[in-house]
């Protein structure tokens, strides 16, 4: 090797330095890690990093990096220039005049002899500076600007070619680097544009301020980057693309001082993050520049005090639904983007790589300072700190969800040989797949009958207990316990969530049998919504369906049928109650047959209306009183005026009355009369702001108007439907005859009732409070045997509607979730889901 | 494509979009299944002895 020639030619003093060298070159990887890509690339961020240092240290704004040609790199500053002059000690243990130039490119650790700021980049890997750069270049080339002129010294393989010469004069400064790594060193010596852009950029992130220039003479690329806001905006790039849960990034910087080391030297640190709404963990750390891929203390400082603070923070402000379980750090920092910088003086790299960096005391300090300044933020946000410790929860329940789901799969592997079925279970006894039915039946005594009124050979029952807990204080709630939910997986067998198989189903139809009231329908909710989310796929190919158990069981002598809804139920008994009957409205005329029929369905569809302006608040006696004369029309608008009631038929008297009434030009706000001001702003609304309010159209006496034009054929007004006054006369004013039985009735709006319990004459109704209370052959005969009961698919077509019944029902918010509960309570069973 | 809102999350999604419908991702819907689990999803209980639940039976007269 070149390693004798060389040694012949110099003397014995440079024998140390020709080791230097010698050892440099021998072991690269010790020096730029290895003598591949990574470390090529390296060669050019330690020329680099002097210049940052003389930008940081305010001695340089630029620097330039330029890939020639040739495939030489040249790294240019206008720092201050490294001396150029004779260097005492040096030329005194050389022997020989040697300038502090040469000794900066020529001996190892020379950088360290003379100052470079407080923080001095150095140790391990990294900070060997140029001199390595120089041992492992084919050719170097150093060009100083300084002190007027230009001074130039060419080196090969680490050898100075000559002494450091003085060229032309300048008025500028700074030091411009060329050279051009060693083939007998490296694998390759082509340098890859991309690598260094990166590079370079994070440079100018984490030193703000500073411009970096970087061109490729090969391909004409060229790039710029000065950052004036540093790693804030270094955060922000990194998340470009992502959508941030905080308006701003949080940022911290400064010196710490280990008070109780006062003698220590201080750690800089400078530590930016912003949370997006990704599920990833972004975490950009630096120690001196050097990117610190495996972490190391300064990193496990900032996420202690992040777990630390953001669980003070959802601990003293009730954010967590209950204190078993806290979110982790990993779940604290999903979505976060942090860039962590820490300036140490005397760095310890550890790891696979020597990027992990391992002083204790860096740890102590990213902690307590973040801690600090952590608390604050949140303290000053609290909307963002809501937003964060939110998605950290999130992430935890995401966590403790798949691990449950985990456990849940193993479970039903772990069964001998296959699905472990639940003990409750009453399956059926044949198994072919498609003849096969599951009836999932919430309540024991409807499972008791179920079991007994089944056909063994092909239906299967599964109980489900519904769950009561105290949700709050005001009311109870039911859930499907834990168990229920396992077994109900486990009995249906097609898998949940991702690994859904419905051919792998044990029934061909999986039926929902509730009671038909309103516990039965929430309970029906609960199990679609299940469905719906976890079994789509079951749905979604008409697997599930829901058992229309009857609601009347009508026995007439030794007949019995049973009737299915309320609707059905009324139909019956009105047909029933009209046959034979005749209606006297007292002027001796008789009503009967169709005609008869046709005033009870037109009385009926009024009766809704009337309830519906009844419940209004307003009377159907007062308001008749209120009907215009000239066209027999009630009133459909109601304007309020300085607390009085005005009404009106038409659109257009409503209109010329808000006209006439209209609000003067606004009057001086209040407060200002008030003379003492101080609580002034409370006090406002005494005064009307709006002189007309007017309530929405009243629709349904649209429907009653109409109602009173059909009812004026059969000879009737307003007044038959208004409830005589008890006059102590006590004269009926109409009568239903049917065969011997004669019902007085005081109004119409009695006649729909009369004509009903006319009709129940004869009938012993009962209505199913429960499917228990439906004895086995009953249940069997209406609701489980194939042949006479009725099956309704459920489908996903009304997903929409369907999903947000669910939503509403199971919400946390109370209030939506009452109102919505009375509206539809009683109709639910009709939402055909 | 036609949107959705994520039951857990209640960020819009395209529904053709994912494999894990009616969730935005098979993330929320196994935080869904942890819900289930966690018998953390429930509907108000009506008890039944109270009548409240069932239709006054006069209206039937």
């Amino acid at each position: 090797m070149a390693k004798e020639k060389q040694q012949s030619e110099y003397s014995a003093d440079d024998l140390q330095h020709l080791s230097d060298r010698d050892h440099v070159r021998k072991r690269p990887g010790m020096y730029i890690g290895d003598t591949f890509s990574r470390g090529l690339h390296h060669l050019v961020y330690e020329v680099v990093d002097n210049s940052i240092d003389e930008a940081m240290a305010d001695f340089a704004s630029h620097v330039t990096v330029v890939i020639n040609n040739d495939g030489s790199v040249t790294v240019e500053d206008n720092g201050r220039g490294i001396p150029v002059e004779e260097h005492k000690e040096l030329t005194a243990e050389m022997g020989r005049t040697v300038s502090t130039l040469e000794g900066v490119m020529t001996v190892l650790k020379f950088g360290g002899k003379f100052e470079k700021g407080a923080y001095q980049t150095s140790g391990g890997l990294h900070g060997v500076g140029v001199t390595v750069v120089n041992f492992l270049s084919q050719w170097c080339e150093v060009e100083v600007s300084r002190d007027g002129f230009v001074y130039r010294q060419e080196y090969e393989r680490g050898e100075a070619t000559g002494d450091v010469t003085k060229g032309e004069a300048t008025d500028q400064t700074g030091t411009k680097t060329t050279f051009k790594p060693d083939s007998e060193i490296f694998e390759s010596t082509k340098y890859v544009s991309d690598i260094l852009v990166k590079r370079l950029q994070e440079l100018a992130f984490l030193n703000k301020g500073v411009t970096i220039i970087f061109r490729d003479d090969r391909s004409g690329l060229e790039e710029e980057f000065c950052y004036e806001d540093g790693i804030i905006e270094f955060v922000k790039h990194l998340n470009r693309a992502s959508d941030d849960l905080q308006p701003d990034v949080f940022y911290v910087t400064g010196e710490y001082v280990d008070e109780d080391n006062a003698d220590e030297p201080a750690i800089g640190y400078e530590l930016a993050f912003q949370y997006t709404n990704e599920f990833t963990e972004n975490l950009h750390s630096y120690v001196n520049n050097i990117h610190t891929i495996e972490g190391g203390t300064h990193e496990t400082g900032f996420k202690r005090a992040l777990t630390r603070i953001l669980n003070q923070y959802a601990l003293s402000n009730n954010l967590l639904k209950n204190n078993d379980n806290t979110p982790d750090g990993s779940d604290f920092r999903e979505g976060i983007t942090a860039v962590i910088s820490v300036k140490v003086a005397h760095p310890q790299f550890e790891g696979q790589t020597k990027t992990k960096l391992g002083n204790r005391e860096v740890d102590t300090a990213v902690n307590s300072i973040c801690g600090d300044s952590l608390t604050k933020y949140l303290d000053q946000n609290p909307k963002i700190a809501r937003i964060i410790v939110n998605k950290g929860i999130i992430a935890m329940e995401a966590r403790l969800a798949a691990r449950k789901a985990r456990d849940l799969l193993r479970k039903r592997k772990s069964a001998l040989g296959g699905n472990a079925l639940p003990g409750k279970l009453r399956d059926c006894i044949s198994n072919e797949m498609e003849r096969c039915e599951l009836y999932l039946v919430e309540g024991d005594s409807a499972g008791g009958s179920a079991e007994g009124g089944r056909m063994r050979e092909f239906q299967a029952i599964l109980p489900l207990r519904g769950k009561i807990i105290n949700a709050y204080k005001s009311r109870e709630d039911k859930v499907l316990a834990n168990e229920e939910v396992q077994s109900m997986i486990n009995a249906i067998g097609c898998g949940i969530g991702e690994e859904q198989d419905t051919s792998k189903r044990r029934y061909g139809k999986t039926i929902i049998m509730t009671d038909a009231d309103v516990d039965g329908s929430h309970i029906r909710t609960l199990l679609l919504c299940f469905f719906y989310r976890q079994m789509n796929q079951l749905v979604e190919q008409g697997h599930v369906y829901l058992a229309q158990p009857p609601l009347f069981r009508v026995r007439q002598g030794r007949k019995v049928h049973y009737v299915q809804t309320e609707e059905e139920m009324k139909g019956q008994l009105l047909e029933k109650g009209l046959s034979d009957a005749t209606f006297n409205p007292g002027d001796g005329q008789q009503i009967t047959g169709e005609e008869l029929e046709h005033l009870c369905r037109l009385l009926a569809s009024m009766e809704e209306s009337i309830v519906a302006l009844e419940r209004r608040g307003v009377n159907l006696k007062a308001h008749a009183e209120r009907m215009d004369l000239e066209t027999s029309k009630l009133p459909v608008f109601r304007v309020t005026h300085e607390s009085l009631n005005h009404w009106f038929v038409k659109r257009e008297d409503v209109d010329a009355f808000v006209a006439e009434h209209s609000p003067a030009p606004p009057e001086e706000p209040a407060n200002e009369k008030n003379e003492e001001g101080e609580e002034a702003e409370d006090h406002t609304p005494a005064a009307p702001t709006l002189p007309v309010v007017q309530v929405p159209e009243l629709h349904e006496v649209r429907t009653i108007n109409g109602g009173l034009t059909d009812l004026a054929e059969f000879g009737f007004d307003i007044q038959s439907l208004i409830t005589q006054e008890r006059t102590g006369e006590q004269e009926p004013r109409y009568t239903l005859a049917k065969g011997d039985n004669v019902t007085n009735i005081e109004d119409l709006r009695g006649l729909l009732g009369a004509v009903r319990a006319a009709g129940e004459k004869g009938l012993q109704i009962t209505r199913f409070k429960g499917l228990g209370e439906m004895n086995a052959e009953e249940l069997r005969e209406t609701t489980l045997d194939p042949e006479n009961r009725t099956l309704i698919k459920v489908t996903m077509d009304d997903l929409g509607a369907a999903s947000q019944m669910f939503s509403i029902l199971m919400g946390d918010k109370v209030e939506p979730r009452r109102e919505f509960i009375e509206k539809h309570a009683l109709d639910i069973q009709n939402l055909d889901v | 494509m036609q949107n959705a809102t994520c039951p857990i999350c209640s960020q819009q999604f395209g529904v053709t979009a994912t494999e894990a419908f009616p969730f935005c991702s098979e993330r929320c819907r196994k935080i869904d299944l942890g819900r289930w689990l966690n018998e953390e999803y429930s509907v108000p209980y009506e008890r039944s002895d109270d009548g409240t639940e069932t239709l006054p039976t006069e209206e039937l007269s």
